[in-house]
């Protein structure tokens, strides 16, 4: 596709800067402030109710802000479990997965996406169809490979499967490599430089916007992995930050302030992560408009 | 454009670098700390390690760990405890067919009967007879453990590790507003509290605009419609004969006519504690029918709150009813087998049931003679009626959960139901003891 | 985002070219290819293809979780045609997918649409969207419990206030997967909506100011030019969507508990069910193996039409 080709998006600010504004301009602003709001709602209600005494936070009908702001959640939340060491364990893994992972599918698309070699194409179906497989299937096997590695109850169980192997992000950074221009690269090819050259030089620089992109995903998709780690995570010392918060919902009945700061705890950086790294998007895509 | 284009790759690539082996050095270091951090170092060794495993809130947790500290010097051997934060029986499976699972571990009601048959689990009764147990058979309650026998009734496979029964607690505020003059404790104690008494109660609340009683499909929610109306719920080869007993069909039929009148609410298959839970912490519901575990959060609400047991016929008897229960069982593959027996041996006992439950406040103990734990800082005000129903009560009817089948087709079949108006005792109970029964 | 089908002919390998060279590059090619590919490729063969060989073979055997397996033929596949749950679960799945995927896609893309408009507020609104995301699944549950709770729920008062009927959304069993569809489409949003927007950010200005000098209204240049240049998107995201929803298990799981109604059912809660719940693991991966089977035709018709309406930057 095109992410890449074109060189004269509008950027948001010129636009804003030749039209006066307009009364539909408005009704456009108040609407999607309206909808905006409404889907971060129960981010919000979440966010507030960490804040909340218990009464508050089942209070009918609810109320988004405390009445009586509190601590008390978090307090909780710091006593029942060791966020500092799950908030370590959940970064780390988080960090490497999302690294290691780009630079694997990047890899891995670039072959697929420019180098002819034999069964490329039935390679490919292969791993657009492992996408295809329900995950919950295959975590016996897994967990029994696992044993034979010695990985069970160690942070590699978790980062090492996950680095190896993105079928998403493989499909995903082919199709971006697919739209750009070969013209430069065979010219660069011609000139006698290697695969591996032109990989480092030339493609993984415009690859920046969709890695970015891939690499919030990645990450987001680490940070959140509840089922990974509870399955091959014994000791409280290794747990992740979901492990962490799932603890305060107990067999049969949940903590409910401790709960709500937990999961505030957990879901806050990722969006703080989205908030600085959309920013980045943004500048990069602005940065090309410009340049026409 | 393409200076722009190309004097990026290089730093670009650099940071890409760093970013790599910043990455791979990060990987490192906690792998390196894990080995330390984990639960190896120090504590007598003499017998080895032992490791249980078991679900456990942070409260739990945190006692549990102490737990196997003390436990570690009297048994002399180092004991670990592996909390599951999450799904346990997909943890427990993987962990079993990996041949990494605990010494010993905790068995809910619908995995017992599975892994007594594909011998994951050992014989408890040789041991808990020896003279080296520090506890025996008799100290339960006989209706606590008769889930943890093999389909023919022999064996014991686990022992419960701790209760709870299934009692109403009730929001005195709720009552009051709505005119009610006696909460049902006081009926209780006067000797009325039947089940007039309280479909009067539920009346009057409903009347008043607020929600009197939600009950979920569990069998913990229904099934004492049956005992506590002096139904008979299961024969001594235990198989489900509810349908015939006449006093279990007066029993199902109340409980039929209160949902359809709207005195109880159905509610559905919602998660346990998403159903009754919240409406009774928001102060929108009078009874939840829940056990002691609803105690450590209802300490920080603000209206006043107290526990009754579930009615009678006579209106002063505390009649059987479901106690929900787990158990401890040694893994029939167990590393440490001795050390496992002696960890789950003390586990159960007096001594180690009264350390890990006290101060905790939500649970009963699954043995007699400890008493003092569910009335532990005299809230509620009628903990004592805990203790009582525990003792007439009954763990889940091996029927329903004889295979794992049947203990997940069963809550599915009663949700049916329950939401389906034309369902009568009668039918009801066919419909039940055709599955159970197979 | 092209996915082709079709090996093109590359100006590498044009025949002007000497043959022997051409082999050699060709040799050369090859070895670079399997170094590029070695990382993902050990990865698939160890974590995927060798526990889902695994599972092939379990798809034919009976196995309860421990013990040997026993070679069970093809009697783990009649088992589940002749379950009637299987095919409420099934036609479950079709019609939670048929609300969501479409549902999702048509509200991201006019969200992204909106938003293109929206200047510098953009990443602010962007935010709120992207906020469900995040949003853990205990906050989801208790807020989503509590719109669908007919009694309480402000969504239902709304309803009856403007004379339309109140559902009863978790309960009553025509509205249980619609629940959860509009949980997934609230849910997907933000995901769908990032995607688009960097789909639109890249088209060119100056294919619509061409348009646009051509006398194109505004619904012919979204007709005529965004869509079409928009397609290999489209083409993306309805393919890995399409895969997310019909593996639908969460929602149930986060709603329901392991006791959900046959209206509330997916083909993957079955799956978890049978192998963790019922120790069932042969009908349970023979029940994935079927599902995964229904994917790859799936998928396989929508390669297949791309070339119908997918249009090619390139």
């Amino acid at each position: 596709m095109s992410a890449f080709t074109d060189t004269a998006t509008r950027s948001p600010e010129t636009q804003l800067r030749r039209r006066p504004v307009r009364p539909a301009k408005l009704a456009l602003h108040f609407a999607l402030v309206v909808c905006a709001v409404l889907m971060a709602l129960p981010f919000l209600w979440m966010m507030f109710s960490s804040f909340k005494p218990l009464d508050e936070i089942f209070r009918q009908p609810p109320a988004l802000l405390p009445e009586n702001w509190t601590t008390e959640g978090y307090q909780k939340a710091f006593e029942g479990a060791d966020f500092v060491r799950g908030f370590w364990n959940s970064t780390y893994i988080a960090v490497t997965v999302t690294a290691l992972s780009l630079l694997t599918s990047a890899m891995a698309a670039y072959a697929f996406a420019r180098i002819d070699f034999r069964g490329s194409r039935t390679l490919f179906m292969v791993f657009l169809a492992t996408m295809m497989v329900p995950g919950q299937l295959t975590i016996i096997p897994l967990y029994i490979i696992m044993g034979w590695l010695g990985w069970i109850d160690t942070p590699l169980s978790l980062i090492i499967p996950s680095s190896l192997f993105s079928a998403f992000g493989v499909f995903l950074m082919r199709q971006y490599i697919k739209g750009i221009p070969r013209e430069l690269e065979e010219a660069a090819e011609l000139d006698g430089a290697s695969k591996f050259r032109i990989f480092t030089t030339m493609i993984l620089p415009l690859l920046r916007t969709p890695l970015t992109a891939l690499g919030i995903f990645t990450f987001l998709g680490q940070w959140n992995n509840f089922f990974g780690p509870l399955i091959f995570l014994n000791s409280d010392a290794n747990f992740t930050l979901p492990l962490l918060v799932n603890q305060f919902k107990g067999q049969y009945g949940a903590d409910w302030t401790a709960l709500m700061s937990a999961t505030t705890l957990v879901a806050a950086p990722l969006l703080i992560i989205f908030a600085v790294a959309q920013r980045q998007i943004v500048d990069g895509i602005a940065l090309s408009g410009s340049k026409s | 454009m393409s200076d722009s284009l190309f004097s990026r790759p290089v730093d670009r690539r650099a940071v890409l670098r760093t970013g790599i082996f910043g990455a791979l050095g990060l990987a490192a270091a906690p792998a390196l700390a894990a080995c330390g951090g984990g639960s190896g170092s120090g504590g007598p060794s003499g017998g080895g390690s032992v490791t249980w495993g078991a679900w456990a809130n942070p409260g739990e947790g945190e006692r549990y760990k102490k737990f196997a500290e003390e436990l570690s010097k009297k048994i002399s051997a180092k004991v670990n405890f592996q909390a599951v934060v999450g799904d346990y029986e997909a943890k427990l499976l993987s962990q079993l067919s990996g041949g990494a699972a605990p010494d010993a571990f905790y068995v809910g009601d619908g995995m017992m009967a599975k892994f007594i048959q594909a011998k994951q689990i050992a014989d408890l009764s040789d041991y808990i007879g020896s003279d080296k147990s520090p506890v025996t058979l008799k100290e339960f309650p006989e209706g606590l453990y008769q889930w943890c026998k093999a389909a023919d009734g022999t064996g014991l496979y686990g022992l419960p590790v701790d209760c709870n029964p299934s009692v109403l607690w009730f929001n005195k505020d709720v009552l009051s507003s709505a005119g009610l003059s006696q909460d049902p404790s006081q009926l209780f104690d006067a000797g009325s509290w039947d089940f007039d008494a309280l479909t009067a109660v539920l009346e009057k609340v409903r009347a008043s605009g607020k929600k009197g009683l939600i009950l979920a499909n569990w069998w913990f929610n229904w099934v004492w419609s049956i005992t506590a109306f002096g139904g008979k719920l299961q024969d001594e080869a235990g198989k489900i004969v509810f349908a015939d007993d006449p006093k279990a069909q007066e029993g199902l039929g109340w409980l039929l006519e209160q949902f359809k009148s709207g005195n109880i609410t159905y509610a559905g298959s919602l998660p346990k504690g998403q159903s009754g839970d919240a409406l009774f912490l928001a102060g929108q519901l009078a009874f939840n029918n829940v056990g002691r575990w609803a105690l450590p959060t209802l300490k920080s609400v603000k209206f006043g709150y107290d526990i009754a047991p579930l009615p009678s016929p006579t209106g002063k008897d505390i009649m059987p009813v479901p106690v929900a229960t787990a158990a401890i069982a040694l893994n029939a593959k167990a590393k440490n087998r001795e050390k496992a027996l002696e960890l789950i041996g003390n586990y159960v006992s007096k001594d180690g049931q009264k350390f890990r439950l006290s101060g905790g406040g939500n649970a009963v103990p699954s043995i007699t003679g400890l008493d003092e734990i569910a009335t532990e800082g005299g809230v509620p005000a009628h903990a004592k009626w805990f203790n009582d129903a525990v003792a007439k009560g009954y763990a889940i009817p091996n029927a329903f959960v004889s295979n794992p089948k049947t203990a997940t087709d069963l809550p599915v079949l009663v949700d049916k139901l329950f939401k389906d108006p034309s369902t009568t005792a009668a039918s009801f109970s066919q419909a039940v003891t055709k599955l159970v029964n197979g | 985002m092209a996915i082709d089908t079709q090996v093109r002919p590359s100006a590498r390998t044009a025949p002007s070219r000497p043959w022997r060279k051409v082999s050699r590059r060709r040799r050369k090619d090859t070895i670079a290819a399997v170094i590029f590919l070695s990382p993902q490729l050990f990865g698939l063969i160890v974590f995927m293809l060798g526990p889902l060989g695994f599972a092939l073979y379990l798809a034919f055997s009976h196995w309860d979780g421990f013990g040997t397996a026993t070679f069970a033929g093809l009697s783990n596949f009649t088992e589940l045609f002749d379950n009637p749950r299987i095919q409420r679960s099934a036609i479950n799945t079709v019609w939670f997918t048929v609300l969501q995927v479409p549902g999702v896609m048509v509200t991201a893309f006019l969200f992204a649409l909106f938003m293109q408009k929206a200047g510098k507020m953009t990443s602010v609104y962007r935010l709120g969207f992207v906020a469900p995301v995040v949003t853990s699944s205990v906050a989801v549950a208790t807020i989503w419990l509590y719109l669908f709770n007919p009694d309480i729920s402000p969504v239902n008062t709304a309803l009856k206030a403007i004379g339309l009927p109140a559902p009863n959304w978790l309960q009553d069993p025509s509205f249980i997967i619609p629940s959860f569809a509009i949980v997934g489409i609230w849910q997907g949003l933000g995901y769908q909506l990032v995607m688009f927007m960097a789909g639109l950010q890249s088209i060119g200005a100056s294919y619509l100011e061409a348009a646009e000098l051509d006398g194109c209204s505004a619904w012919q240049k979204l007709r005529h030019v965004t869509v079409p240049l928009l397609s290999p998107t489209i083409l993306f995201l309805s393919i890995t969507s399409i895969i997310g929803s019909f593996q639908v298990f969460d929602y149930i799981y986060v709603f329901m508990d392991t006791n959900a109604p046959d209206e509330a059912r997916t083909i993957v809660y079955e799956i978890v069910q049978m192998a963790f719940r019922e120790f069932n693991f042969g009908a349970a991966s023979a029940l994935a193996f079927l599902l995964f089977l229904v994917l790859l035709g799936v998928t396989g018709l929508q390669m297949a039409a791309q070339k119908r309406w997918v249009h090619y930057a390139e």
